[in-house]
This record gives C-alpha cells, structure tokens and sequence, in this order.
C-alpha cells in the first residue's frame, strides 16, 4: 500500500495532465516554433503532443495499477529510474522556471527583477511539492475551474483578427522535424506523475480522463493555430503569446497592455505545472535520503541557486534547453516510461489498485501512511 | 504518537514558510520600481527620427489637470531624448520628461523619413518585441521629420496623434489611407516578397483658425493629409505611391466604409458617389496569374430626384462603367508602378503560394511578380 500522500483520483490526475500538458505550451513555444517551422509550426505542435499523449497513456498504465516508489522491482533498477527522473525533471524546472520568471516580469512588473521573483516563487513551489501528490493534485482541483472560467471567457469574448491563410501551405516538410527536434523538452512531462498512484474512486468522478487529454491536445494545436492565424511570419518574434492572444477585458495599463484574468489564470497554471516537477525532484531526493523536508529544501535552494546564477536572462535558458542535454532529457521522457511499464509487468505481481472503498483510514493514520484530512 | 508529534511540530514550518513568502512579497513591491500614476507621463504619440548614428525621440504627452478642470480635456507637451539605440532614446525619455515615460497608450508611432532610409528595420523591431508598445500601435511614415508631423497644430483638439489614430482607426475606413499597425506590418514582412506599406503624413497650413477658449492668437492651423502611401520591401524605403496608386492599394487590402468616387456624368459634368462598402478577393487563376475581385456598394451623393414617377439623376449604365474604370484605374496604376519597382504589393505570390505551395516557389526569384498577370474585376451596387 502506498502513502496516501500520493495517491490521487482519476478526475484529478485528468485535471494535472492537462494543466501540465498546456502550460508552457502557449507562451515561448509558440515563437519558437514560428521561428523555426514557419507556417508548419501546426504540424510540429500536433506531431509532438501526439507523442506526448502516448507516452501518458504508457504512464497511466504503471500508475492505474501502483507508483513507481512502491513497485516491487529491483532496488538498483527503482534507483535508476528515479535517478534519471529527478535528473530531467531538475533540467525542466530550471528551464521552464526561467520562462515563468520573464512572464511574470514582462505582464505583471515593470522590468520588475528576475531574483525577487524567483525568492518569491520558489518556496510556494517548494511547499506545495514538500506537501506531496495529493496536495498538489487537490491544488490543481480548486484552481482548475478558474482558470477554465477564464479561457471561457477568452473563446466567448473573442474579437478573432486574423487570417486563416497564413496557415498554407500545410506540408510536413524538414523544417517541422527541425522544430519538433529543438524543441523537446517543451514536451513529455509526465514522468513526475511515476511517483503518483491512482486510487479507484468510490463513485463515478465527473470528469473524464480520456476527454481532459483530447482537450489538451485540441488546445496546444488550436492555440497554435490562432497564433499562426493571427501573427503570420510575424510570430517568429512574438513572446509571451498567451498574453497577447488574449482577449477578455484586456486593459491598457501603465506598464502595458495586460489581460488579468488570462495573466491570473496562467500564474496558477505555471505554479500547478512548476510544483509537478520540483515534486518530481522533492520525491526522487526523499528517496534517496529518506528525510522528506531535507530534501525539498536542498531541491529548493538548489533550484533558487541555479536560477540566480546560472540562467540570467531567456537567452540562456533558450541555449541550454536547445543544448544537446536536451536528447538526454527527451530520451528520458519518452523511454523510461515504458522501461519502468515493462519493469513493473514482469517483477511485480504483487501489487494491487488503490481501491479507495476498501481503506481504513484509522489504522493508515496509525501507521503514518495518512497525514492528511480527517477521516 | 511520537511520530504523530513530530509531524505536528514540523507543522510549525507552515506558518514559517507563510511568514518568509509574505515578507517577501512585501519586500519585493517596495523593491520594484513601481512609480504611480502621478510620476508618469502618459505617451500618446511617438516620432522616431534619426541624425546621424543617433535615434531622435519626440513623446506627446498628456499632462493632466490637477483636480480636473472646468474646460474639461487636458495639455498636451512634446518632450525629446536621444540615444544610440532604441532602448537608451527611451531610457532619456524619462530623464527628459522628469517622470517615468509610460508608453503603454502611445497607440501611434510616426517615423521620419531619414530613419525609414536607414535604420528602419532594427527600430521597427524593437515597437514589436518591447512590451510597453500594443500590436495595434498605427505606423505612420513623416514627409520629411516625424516630430514635425507631432508638432503639427491640427484644427480639432490641437493633438496630431489623436487627430491621425482617428483618421486611421476611427469607425470609418476612407479609400485612400492604408492604415498599417505592427502586427499587420510584421505578417506583410515575412510574407513571399515582403513588401509593406504605410500612410505618408505630410503637413500643410490652412487658413483656419482655431477658435474656442485659450485659442485667441494662437497661430493658423495646420492639416494632416494622409492620403499617399510609403512602399516599402524588407530592405527598406522604397517609394512613395501617389493619390491615385494609394486609392488603388485601399480598394485590394482594405475593407472601406468612406470616401468619394468622382466620375463624369453623362452630362460631362463632375459627379460623385458614396463608398458604401468595399471588399476585394484575390483569386488565384494559375501560377502566373490572379483576378482581384473587388465588391463596391455606394450611393449618390445626390439627393433622388423624380419627374413624372421616373429618377431622373439615377446612374446610367455607361456612369456605372467609368465608376468601376476609375476603381479598375487606380488598382492597375497601383500594381503597375509597384511592379515596375519589382515590388509585390498586393502579395499575389504569397496567395499564388499558398495554393501551389513549395513547387511554384523554387522556381521563382526576387523578380517574379513581372511574369504575373493581374486582372481587376469591380462589381458594382447602387444603394
């Protein structure tokens, strides 16, 4: 049985898979991939969301049945997976961290400093990490309806100028394989989801896991359609694209145009999505040295160290991301989950469903297994 | 229960964390340099010139009336800076102005002449990647000096960057200025050939006066015509398109909602309708050849007038003819001196691409819009 700190509903692992998905897929990706793939850029998205779908599928299928933490399998191999897993998911959170950095300095402060912001970010996406899946996926629960009333009111409110045919011609030419290749580790996010296990629910959920993930996929490709649409060639030089497709109650303030509740929307997003990751190193550490708060303060400090120090400005993130360290990054992404899939169907026959019906949360408690809620 | 203790103590550190993140927060606000409103000056109007290696800024800015006023509005001041580069012009904005230069409302930006020769491409880069300047920021190309446009004293509201963002973006759309923002102008730019364009603000005197409180003395005003159009390809300025050529360029790129057609009546008399509505369709017919296919609803400017239950000043099938003539004139003569240039401005080989794709482009150079054909059809409706 694993720790109820990790266990999750379906409806909230469908809810963090797609905050996850989308993300960091609708701000700086977009130019990059007009700047790389032109008017392909559609292709590229659609071409790597797909994969990223399968390799969820894959995930789904090792965590429906237990976490990679509790999968009975050889120590050494369990030690490599989460090795290689903390090693990507350190590589993306300082990527990634990087970009959500300069959004927020762009949209929400004058030139506001790149430090500050991240002493500010740093110790809520270390908490929210410490406090573990379940935390987190309760977390992305509760905001996940702001932001949806926000893109709701995006499509309702939409005053679309644009031109469809700067989406022709449509050929999956060199130039997508090009985008797709530089591009990697904008994608394939969900091998800090390993460390999680789905509980079978005790009545049906509402949300639907199969619908979250196709609506995913409709909105990176959709998004980047409208982008396309909209800017042209030009997009090759538009950044924080969210933001300026954004439509509803968009205001002229001081320091620019900004759209709150898109801004807002997105600020829970990247915190959702950023926490999965450090998760993914809080988890992959406590394994290693078995004290938890040890370890998602050294996970932390060192982060905050990195991004003081290392990346100082999104050219730099931008360089270390298209660094060849992205293949090895890719490879973990998109092989290891069928590793640890293949790992758990042959070692591990013991393992059963989290059935949520058949729990007896008193003795979990006793045992520690239960930290949270009351009963 | 010891563990259950433990676990209960290191609960303590959630208030901790709290306390530290809302410190934090605090520290950061008073850290960042978050000037209010009244240690701003709000930019409405930019004109961008260049002197030599330096760029030439010239800021409209509104300086508003404390307490608000009786009269209503508020003053305008031009202020300039100077710089080697785009950001270092606006970094001495500020220091010119006193407070900090807020261009998140500076809607339009006016550059001179010398400038679109020589830097334009690194300056107009910098409007669309900052993120004080809006994508729908109006590109204006100056006769001459930008600031001279800004400065120039137009009859209502004396403020030349409200009076032109009007003419361009107001409810109606004149035949004859090609309004250009930058989002609009970066999507020409990587478009096949790259060729772009934006209205040439050329000031002139009028003899108005202007009347109205505060107005006694002040000199006569001026006028902003917009009514030409600035060429220009990815190099740069290219040339300056006439009235007629500009006319032209409005009917195929833009939707209107204003402006007279003047024709010669059957009565060899000067008369004119009403554009109504006009929209244009590029139809792609080969690979070296498109038809625009232009959709004009107008109206006399007449009044009807009836004698025995008959119209007697209603358009003749010939007037018609000379109306979709001069529709058909001015498009030709548009592409007709572009294409002497070799410069597609209609970007016919971006629609002859889309439809042909990769095939029809690597047979083509720099100078494939002199073996196009363009047709001009105009369909015309009576109101």
């Amino acid at each position: 049985m694993g720790k109820t700190t990790n266990v999750v509903y379906p409806n909230q692992i469908a809810l963090l898979a797609f905050i996850a998905s989308i993300t960091f897929k609708v701000v700086m990706l977009p130019q990059y991939f007009a700047g790389t793939a032109g008017r392909s850029a559609v292709l590229a998205m659609a071409y790597l969301m797909t994969i990223e779908v399968m390799e969820f599928v894959i995930i789904y299928g090792v965590i429906k049945r237990t976490s990679l933490l509790e999968a009975h399998i050889p120590p050494l191999l369990k030690g490599v997976f989460i090795a290689l897993i903390v090693a990507s998911s350190y590589f993306k959170t300082v990527v990634l961290s990087a970009e959500a950095v300069s959004y927020i300095s762009t949209t929400l402060f004058d030139n506001g400093l790149w430090r500050l912001i991240v002493l500010a970010y740093m110790p809520c996406l270390v908490y929210i990490a410490y406090k573990g899946g379940n935390v987190l996926a309760r977390t992305a629960q509760i905001v996940f309806w702001f932001i949806a009333v926000s893109l709701l009111f995006n499509v309702l409110f939409a005053r679309f100028r644009g031109d469809i045919g700067n989406l022709l011609p449509l050929e999956f030419g060199a130039e997508v394989m090009k985008a797709c290749d530089r591009h990697l580790v904008w994608f394939g996010d969900f091998t800090p989801f390993l460390f999680l296990t789905v509980a079978r629910p005790a009545k049906a959920q509402k949300v639907r896991l199969p619908i979250m993930i196709a609506i995913s996929f409709v909105a990176a490709v959709g998004f980047m359609v409208i982008f396309t649409t909209a800017y042209g060639g030009g997009g090759a030089m538009v950044s924080n694209a969210f933001n300026k497709i954004a439509v509803f109650n968009r205001i002229s303030l001081l320091l620019g145009t900004v759209d709150f509740p898109t801004v807002c929307s997105w600020l829970m997003m990247s915190v959702i999505k950023l926490a999965l990751i450090v998760y993914g190193v809080v988890e992959g550490v406590t394994y290693y040295l078995k004290k938890r708060f040890l370890a998602a303060v050294a996970a932390g400090a060192a982060l905050s160290l990195t991004l003081f120090f290392g990346i100082t400005n999104m050219d730099v993130s931008y360089e270390i991301a298209t660094s060849p360290v992205r293949y090895i990054v890719g490879a973990i992404e998109y092989l290891l989950p069928p590793c640890v899939y293949l790992a758990v169907r042959i070692f591990d026959r013991q393992s059963v469903p989290f059935d949520s019906t058949k729990v007896d949360v008193k003795q979990l408690r006793e045992e520690g297994k239960c930290r949270e809620g009351k009963g | 229960m010891q563990r259950r203790q433990r676990v209960r103590r290191l609960g303590g550190y959630k208030w901790a964390i709290i306390l530290i993140i809302a410190v934090v927060l605090i520290g950061f606000d008073l850290l960042v340099d978050n000037a209010s409103i009244v240690n701003r000056g709000i930019v409405v109007g930019l004109a961008v010139d260049s002197s030599g290696d330096l760029i030439e800024l010239a800021a409209q800015v509104i300086l508003p009336r404390s307490g608000g006023s009786a009269s209503g509005g508020n003053d305008f001041m031009i202020f300039t800076s100077s710089g080697e580069t785009m950001q270092d012009a606006v970094e001495k904005l500020s220091v010119s102005m006193g407070v900090k230069a807020s261009l998140a409302h500076c809607t339009l930006v006016v550059l001179g002449e010398d400038l679109l020769r020589s830097k334009s491409d690194y300056v107009l880069k910098f409007l669309l990647r900052s993120p004080y300047f809006a994508d729908n920021t109006l590109l204006v190309a100056a006769s001459g000096k930008a600031k001279e446009v800004l400065a120039a004293k137009v009859p209502i509201n004396d403020v030349a960057s409200y009076h032109m963002q009007r003419m361009m973006q107001g409810v109606q759309r004149e035949a004859g200025v090609n309004a250009c923002v930058i989002k609009d102008y970066f999507a020409n730019y990587h478009y096949i050939g790259g060729a772009n364009f934006m209205p040439v603000a050329v000031v002139e005197n009028c003899e108005y006066s202007p009347v109205g409180p505060d107005k006694e003395g002040s000199e006569g005003a001026q006028l902003l015509d917009l009514s030409r159009t600035l060429v220009l390809t990815r190099e740069g300025y290219a040339f300056v398109l006439d009235y007629d050529a500009s006319r032209g360029l409005s009917y195929v790129k833009g939707n209107l909602n204003d402006g007279t057609i003047i024709f010669v009546s059957d009565c060899s008399q000067e008369r004119d309708v009403v554009i109504l509505d006009s929209k244009c369709r590029l139809k792609v017919n080969s690979e070296n050849s498109v038809t625009s296919e232009i959709d004009v609803k107008v109206k006399r400017n007449d009044l009807p007038t009836a004698q025995d239950g008959m119209i007697v000043n209603a358009l003749s099938t010939r007037e018609r003819e000379r109306i979709c003539e001069s529709i058909r004139g001015q498009v030709l003569a548009c592409f007709e001196e572009c294409q002497k240039q070799d410069i597609d401005i209609f970007h016919l080989g971006e629609h002859i691409y889309r439809k042909y794709g990769e095939e029809w482009r690597k047979n083509q150079n720099k100078l494939y819009i002199r073996n196009i054909d363009f047709e001009v059809k105009v369909d015309l409706e009576v109101k």
